[in-house]
């Protein structure tokens, strides 16, 4: 399909998702359930993903249908689902009884330094990964 | 490799989700900062994107004003490849027919895929065909890498070449055969005159039915082929038009008409550019000399500068006595036409086919004002009386009109 296509469809697609999320925020406001914390961060994600590309992608390339595929499921989809189950783990860990004192605070902030290490030694790995340009 | 803003954009996100969640006791809030951890994470980890091998393949790498060449791109993909961006970056004045140039695709791993584009060739000169610019990212999008392969072929557009019959000659020939009739009398096919049969002659020379007529021996002399030199004059100071359109474009189709036109009938040609420096190429004839010529031409540009070489330096060998200087100008710039002027004091035969340049500066007419304009064309009539009393051959060729009309103007004034 033409970008230009392929960018007003994923515009239309972000304002639907848009106007879905901002009508439940109105509608709920801050009584929304637990449950479904989970799925309004995917929700999210998935709409920012979507306006990321209607602004990333070229008007005047023509966009191939295995691509877009390739974009659905593992951009949109696999990330959506990605963030479903880290939601989802998160909310569960939150809501196992204990007590919260300084202890905890501590240990949360290690956590959250030792994450932080971590996703920069993973991104630094990626970087230093083995050859990335094929012969040309 | 270069990771994109998207990346960083999560990780702050989930930062402030996770920090926010852990100060405030919120639960939602930590669900918020694993959500965009989680993905991040797994994009980070994953494998990163890698560019397939490509190979580029070109039909041709000469090819006429008009035509048309095939560009073949194969892309073989060793890693499978979900979002592949292949931009062809063409020069501005070849066209890619209304095709796209730039395409996204998706590769499997050991896929091999030819892309072919038809690119147009509407005007001459010399190209570098083309950078390709390639563009990869890895299945979150969250890394990229791109390359642009730059070109290695180099494709020359030669001007078209418009058929001419008749051409202005020089007055003087050289003594080499060729097509054109000599000045003097000697052996040759075309009649010259009929004299008295001088002692020693061959008695197979003798006219005999004029012979019959007159009671005395005559002899038919004959007007000998010979070559004659041609330079071509060519004015790269300013050309009046847009890089689409444009009096340098005309010119250098009519410079490759006439050289071709005046090889053909063995003529020496050489060609002298001036556009500030003096580039030439020695007069020559044959095949060799019109390729010569024609990839001179492909390198004729606009020289924009203020600085300009006297034509009494022009060595002996590239204006050969009594040649004849064909020029093209669209006499907007003195220091062509002062050069013109010089060389006919020195005793050349010159021909002027002046370029039209009105049809392309109707945008400088109306920024001028009706009475600079009118003062302009006065002073470009008066000048080109001049030049025509100094005894130069004038013709005006307008855009458009064939260059063969020009020709024939300038060979029935001398």
């Amino acid at each position: 399909m033409s970008g230009r296509r392929f960018q007003r469809s994923v515009t239309a697609a972000a304002a639907g998702l848009g106007a879905a999320l901002a009508a439940l925020a109105l509608l709920y406001g801050e009584d929304v359930p637990a449950w479904s914390t989970p799925l309004l961060v995917a929700g999210a994600l998935i709409f920012f993903e979507l306006v990321a590309l209607a602004q990333g992608t070229a008007s005047e390339a023509v966009v191939e249908r295995p691509a877009v595929s390739a974009l659905l499921v593992g951009r949109l989809l696999a990330a959506a689902l990605l963030a479903l189950a880290g939601a989802t783990v998160a909310q569960l860990a939150a809501a196992v009884p204990t007590r919260h004192g300084f202890a905890t605070g501590l240990l949360g902030a290690g956590a959250i330094v030792a994450l932080f290490l971590f996703v920069a030694a993973v991104a630094r790995r990626g970087r230093e990964a083995g050859p990335t340009v094929g012969p040309l | 490799m270069t990771f994109e803003r998207r990346a960083t954009v999560w990780f702050v996100v989930a930062s402030i989700g996770l920090l926010a969640g852990l100060t405030s006791s919120q639960p939602a809030l930590v669900a918020v900062g694993a959500g965009f951890l989680v993905p991040l994470l797994f994009g980070l980890a994953a494998r990163p994107p890698r560019l397939p091998e490509a190979t580029v393949r070109v039909s041709a790498d000469r090819v006429l004003e008009g035509g048309r060449v095939e560009l073949e791109l194969t892309l073989a993909a060793s890693d499978a490849c979900p979002w592949l961006d292949v931009e062809l970056r063409l020069p501005e004045r070849l066209d890619p027919g209304g095709a796209p140039t730039r395409r996204v695709l998706a590769l499997r791993a050991g896929e091999s895929r030819t892309l072919e584009y038809a690119i147009e060739c509407p005007r001459w000169g010399a190209f570098r065909l083309a950078p390709i610019r390639l563009s990869a990212r890895d299945r979150l999008h969250l890394r990229s890498v791109e390359v642009v392969v730059e070109p290695a072929m180099t494709l020359r557009v030669y001007p078209s070449v418009e058929r001419l019959r008749r051409l202005a000659g020089p007055r003087a020939t050289r003594p080499v055969t060729g097509s054109r009739p000599a000045a003097v009398a000697g052996e040759g096919i075309e009649f010259a005159e009929l004299r008295f049969l001088a002692p020693g002659e061959r008695a197979r020379r003798v006219n005999w039915r004029a012979t019959a007529a007159r009671d005395r021996l005559l002899v038919s002399d004959r007007l000998p082929e010979r070559s004659s030199d041609v330079v071509v004059f060519l004015d790269a100071f300013g050309a009046a038009g847009t890089t689409a359109a444009n009096t340098l474009d005309d010119a250098v189709r009519a410079v490759a008409s006439l050289t071709e036109a005046y090889l053909r009938r063995r003529d020496r040609v050489g060609l002298l550019r001036f556009g500030g420096d003096l580039e030439w190429i020695v007069p020559g004839s044959g095949l060799r000399q019109q390729y010569r010529i024609a990839d001179a031409l492909l390198e004729s540009e606009l020289a924009r500068t203020y600085r300009w070489r006297d034509t009494s330096l022009i060595p002996r060998r590239i204006l050969p006595p009594q040649s004849l200087v064909v020029a093209l100008t669209p006499r907007l710039d003195w220091r062509f036409t002062r050069a013109l002027v010089n060389l006919r004091r020195r005793g050349y035969q010159v021909a002027i086919i002046e370029l039209d340049p009105l049809p392309y500066l109707a945008a400088a007419e109306a920024a001028a004002g009706e009475v600079a304009w009118r003062t302009w064309l006065l002073e470009r009539d008066s000048v080109r009386t001049r030049l025509a009393a100094s005894g130069m051959a004038l013709a005006l060729w307008r855009p458009g009109e064939p260059i063969a009309a020009a020709v024939e103007a300038v060979a029935g004034a001398r």
